[in-house]
């Protein structure tokens, strides 16, 4: 095999973003060697944030200017949608920086490794989307779990961090042993094929051991995207891990974990295609029931942010489960808008906690005298997840109930729709706090709150992050178009998303019939 | 011209936020002029003469899921846009005492309201329509949370709730609808789903879940439970708000997707829709007649008056339609009236206690013009004739009593109730002598006293021309009642094989 025809076998034009986001993480490696203490801190975030912004621009440009998506002897699949996904997670993890910034300041920890870990975490999830053959998933799956580790023990003088870190690790160890059996159960159930493609189209029956095969891969694609009853992490974490890591964990690990249940499902397992949509019809219900309930409940912001994202992944998940064209466009659209509103949200907060140091939802009484810009954002923003016109989230929202309209999950609809007005009751009880409040009602916190300065290291990212997710929460729903032609192209142009499609049961039948 | 009337309030709103305090009144003010005028010169602007969609305005939105921008206006619609122009107007430029703290918040959050209101009233595609009736929702549990009365955080939640189920049965209700053809595409505009044709049983199904949802923000009788404590907690110029227009679109989705949508289910459960319809009439008068706070009292006087737009809709023949689309517009001005003057005297005596009220009417020591006005109001709304109460709610019996007579007959007690209980009222607040002790009260001024008079100005009007009532509506209330009466007939022949033994005319 001579160089050239290795060179287009590997096709490594496909993973130009990745390679950028290598370059970076070394590039700040070495940075933070040569310089040091204060001058490095101010140089890393912006290095961080230049490679991530090329990798971004380097996924624009593979939407139109890639010929060939199939890298890596086919263990890399960069498709429309997994450049769609890859934006994503590129993105949340530019944002998370730019809302670090400031906490890593206050909590007085080092940039440079944290940085490296944060890259090498959206370099385990940017491959995680395109992986179609189980080793590189795996691979990949455990870059971006043991960055995730890491990250949220980061603050190691924080013992609520510690014990995150240890709870995350822990369960996740456990997601990864059980994702693994299900994966050697797949390589010896289809002959030894380690590619996706490959396994479905070497097992042409359906038996008990491709069923155990696919629980137990759902069983670890669930942790990540914590779906209940594989939830039981997320508060404890969310609220143990620094909050720029939460914010990276609410946004970037999960789309990453959806990139990987799409593609993992759907190609390997075409023959138990009804059953794992079955699965994921339950798992849909119980995580809109359960994480919307609970959230109720709770009285930290972080807390109620993670039961909401539980909530949230359930919306998201409807989309997958009522297996439609439609269905997956909407998904891909909802987590584009998601990126937004949640990162919004988390930058608030984050902002709110440096200014008075505590993020229970009852100190945020009284905020609007003190703070309008971040009672306006962070207002916006969570009435955006809870989907109130005209914000971004009510689209999304409108998008998937359609679909699954369409698709005749009419009640998984419904539940949806009574779900989301209990969301908005615990949204607005925040909201509620901040503008609702008279002045004598003011929290103790509010009451100290300092006077608004922005020229302290990192307030100027952070502000940058609020404004420009408040204007995108507030504008991109009604300009929603580009943002909703581009979901549709993704799964449009997706090819494993389009092999199944004569197999979806509702949709296909729609146009037909109307012929 | 229909999407400055939408986006003139938003855009106003947006740069009142950004102004300062001491200019954002004037800008207000400016622009709910400007709105006012804009209603005046669409009136001006509307052909009486044509029943279908007027200044249409259509724009390709997300087309891929059938939400299209696209704008119309008929006679169902044009009172009421005028209405809501008209209080907002009142509202912005009149009611700063009742407020004091906050005003311009409370200002933008009011344009907000009047836009997603206008917006649903104009709107010709359904998700569209969704679209503006949730975007109400924030704004006003804004307003009712921030200003009002103590229990305001409690009756807001509620308030929210109930608006937020009605949402999701309305839009619920619509999805089935668009996707019920078998079509790629679903169907959302409102003028292509009046021409499909359905099944009886899918027409009852969804007109059931809309109807549920338009019960609850009208509110009709065991919908209710959030007016009471909403109304009451809610501060005047909201609750003018609230009542007089808001309120309105629980009615105007009535007649317009319920009625103009599914003639057929309608004409078969009109009956009961009727029996209904009387059962609330009687219920809001009698639950009015025990009450002890007049705030309340007038509150439960518009459960009972929403009810007769129920009955008018039920009977659905172009006189009752054209009664109930006058009674809307003439509940949104006494109501505003009524509640602006309780307000009033509430802010001036420090009580709406029927028991410590007494002697209002007492020209030097008293409110003397206020309580003139209240006895006017009252007597507008029991339907005195003269008055613009009369006009409608004589125009909807007109039109029902030979389709429902029973139902009719339960209203029209309803009607002799609602005089007894304002007569309560009028007693024990303006009639009798002032407690010596307490009867040192604020002087009302010119300019407090203007929009309850301007409102009386047009109620007046209104009752002694009742032709610039109903002329905007006549062409399309016959189009709607066309449909209806067309499809009497097959839905008897329907029932008759369906050998229903309950409807008998």
């Amino acid at each position: 095999m001579d160089t050239a025809s290795l060179n287009a076998l590997l096709n490594s034009g496909a993973i130009l973003p990745e390679l950028i986001v290598i370059g970076t993480l070394v590039l700040v490696l070495v940075v933070d060697l040569i310089a040091s203490g204060r001058k490095s801190a101010n140089v890393l975030p912006n290095i961080a944030i230049a490679g991530l912004v090329a990798s971004t621009a380097a996924l624009v440009w593979q939407w139109t200017g890639l010929e060939n998506p199939i890298a890596f002897l086919g263990s890399f699949n960069s498709d429309k949608l997994s450049i769609i996904f890859r934006a994503i997670i590129a993105l949340s993890a530019l944002f998370t920086i730019l809302v670090s910034i400031r906490y890593l300041e206050q909590s007085g920890v080092v940039v440079g490794e944290y940085l490296v870990i944060l890259l090498s975490a959206t370099l385990g999830g940017m491959f995680l989307t395109g992986s179609d053959e189980m080793v590189m998933v795996f691979v990949s799956l455990e870059t971006l779990s043991i960055s995730s580790y890491l990250l949220s023990g980061y603050t190691k003088r924080d013992p609520r961090s510690n014990e995150a870190a240890l709870k995350y690790l822990l369960v996740g160890a456990a997601s990864s042993a059980i994702f693994l059996y299900g994966m050697s159960l797949l390589y010896g159930l289809s002959g030894g094929e380690t590619s996706l493609s490959a396994i479905a189209s070497k097992i042409t029956v359906s038996n008990t051991a491709l069923i155990i095969a696919m629980v137990f891969v759902i069983a670890g694609v669930s942790f990540k995207l914590s779906a209940v009853p594989f939830h039981q992490w997320t508060p404890d974490v969310y609220e143990g891990s620094p909050t720029p890591v939460v914010a990276f964990l609410s946004i970037g690990s999960k789309v990453a974990g959806f990139g990987l249940a799409l593609r993992f499902l759907i190609t390997a397992f075409p023959l138990a295609s009804l059953q794992w949509h079955y699965v994921f019809v339950v798992l849909t219900v119980l995580s809109m029931v359960l994480g919307n309930v609970v959230a109720i409940a709770q009285t930290s912001m972080k807390r109620m942010l993670a039961y909401s994202s539980i909530g949230q992944a359930g919306f998201v998940m409807l989309g997958m489960a009522i297996d439609s064209e439609a269905g997956y466009a909407s998904m891909v659209f909802y987590l584009i808008l998601y990126l937004f509103m949640n990162m919004g949200a988390f930058a608030c907060m984050i902002l709110f906690a440096s200014r008075t140091g505590t993020d229970q939802i009852s100190e945020y009484s009284g905020l609007y005298q003190k703070d309008p810009l971040l009672t306006l954002a962070l207002s916006v923003c969570l009435l955006s997840l809870g989907g109130i016109p005209p914000l971004a989230g009510f689209f999304g929202k409108l998008y998937i109930f359609w679909a699954g309209w369409q698709a005749q999950a009419y009640g998984l609809v419904l539940l949806a729709l009574v779900m989301s007005v209990v969301s908005l009751y615990y949204y607005i009880r925040v909201v509620k706090m901040m503008v609702v409040k008279e002045p004598q009602e003011m929290s103790a916190s509010v009451k100290n709150y300092p006077a608004i300065t922005w020229t302290q290291v990192g307030m100027k990212p952070l502000q940058a992050a609020i404004v420009f997710t408040l204007i995108f929460t507030a504008i991109a729903g009604i300009a929603s178009n580009p943002l909703f032609s581009l979901s549709n192209q993704a799964v449009k142009e997706t090819q494993f998303l389009q092999a199944k499609a004569p197999n979806a049961k509702s949709v296909a039948v729609l146009p037909t019939t109307a012929q | 011209m229909l999407s400055a009337l939408i986006w003139l309030p938003v855009i106003g709103a947006l740069v009142i936020a950004l102004l300062p305090q001491s200019q954002s009144k004037k800008g207000a003010i400016i622009v709910a002029s400007a709105i006012l005028i804009l209603d005046v010169l669409l009136l001006k602007q509307f052909d009486t003469n044509l029943a279908a969609f007027q200044l249409s305005e259509n724009l390709p939105w997300l087309e891929n899921i059938g939400l299209n921008y696209s704008l119309g206006v008929d006679g169902l619609s044009l009172p009421l846009v005028a209405l809501n122009g008209l209080l907002t107007w009142l509202i912005i430029c009149f009611c700063e005492n009742q407020i004091k703290e906050r005003f311009k918040l409370f200002q933008v959050l009011m344009l907000l309201i009047h836009a997603g209101v206008s917006g649903a009233m104009l709107s010709t595609n359904t998700l569209l329509f969704v679209l503006f009736y949730e975007l109400v929702l924030i704004p006003l549990y804004l307003i009712i949370a921030v200003w009002g009365g103590l229990q305001r955080s409690y009756a807001a939640m509620k308030f929210l709730i109930f608006t937020a189920v009605s949402g999701v049965l309305v839009l619920v209700g619509f999805l089935a609808l668009g996707w019920l053809t078998a079509n790629p595409t679903p169907i959302f505009d409102y003028s292509t789903l009046q021409t499909l044709s359905l099944p009886l049983e899918v027409q009852i199904t969804l007109l059931v879940v809309l109807l549920l949802g338009f019960s609850i923000k009208a509110p009709f009788v065991p919908f209710h439970s959030w007016l009471p404590d909403t109304y009451v907690e809610s501060a005047t110029p909201t609750v003018m708000m609230l009542g007089g227009i808001v309120a309105k679109l629980g009615t105007y989705g009535l007649f317009r997707f319920c009625v103009g949508l599914f003639p057929d289910a309608w004409a078969l459960l009109a009956p009961y829709i009727a029996i209904w319809a009387g059962l609330g009439v009687l219920y809001g008068a009698m639950v009015a007649i025990s009450q002890k706070d007049i705030k309340r009292m007038v509150a439960y006087s518009s459960i009972g008056h929403m009810s007769y737009i129920l009955l008018a809709a039920a009977a659905a023949t172009p006189l009752s339609l054209i009664g109930g689309i006058g009674q809307m517009v003439s509940h949104g001005l006494v109501l505003a009236l009524l509640f602006y003057l309780v307000g009033v005297i509430e802010e001036k005596v420090g009580t709406r206690d029927l028991d410590l009220l007494n002697g209002l009417l007492n020209p030097l020591r008293g409110l003397p013009t206020t309580s003139a006005l209240l006895i006017l109001g009252g007597m507008a709304s029991a339907g005195i004739p003269g008055l613009v109460g009369f006009i409608a709610e004589f125009l909807v019996f007109q039109g029902t009593f030979t389709k429902f007579p029973i139902p009719t007959i339960f209203s029209i007690i309803g009607t002799g109730l609602t005089a007894v209980y304002f007569v309560i009222l009028l007693n024990r607040t303006c009639f009798g002598k002032l407690d010596n002790a307490t009867a040192y009260y604020p002087k009302v001024s010119g300019l407090e006293q203007l929009p309850a008079l301007i409102l009386t100005g047009l109620i007046i009007f209104l009752g002694v021309q009742p032709v610039w009532l109903v002329k905007w509506s006549e062409k399309a209330t016959v189009k709607i009642a066309e449909q209806v009466e067309g499809n009497i007939l097959v839905s008897q022949n329907l029932t008759e094989s369906l050998s229903s033994p309950l409807i008998k005319d």
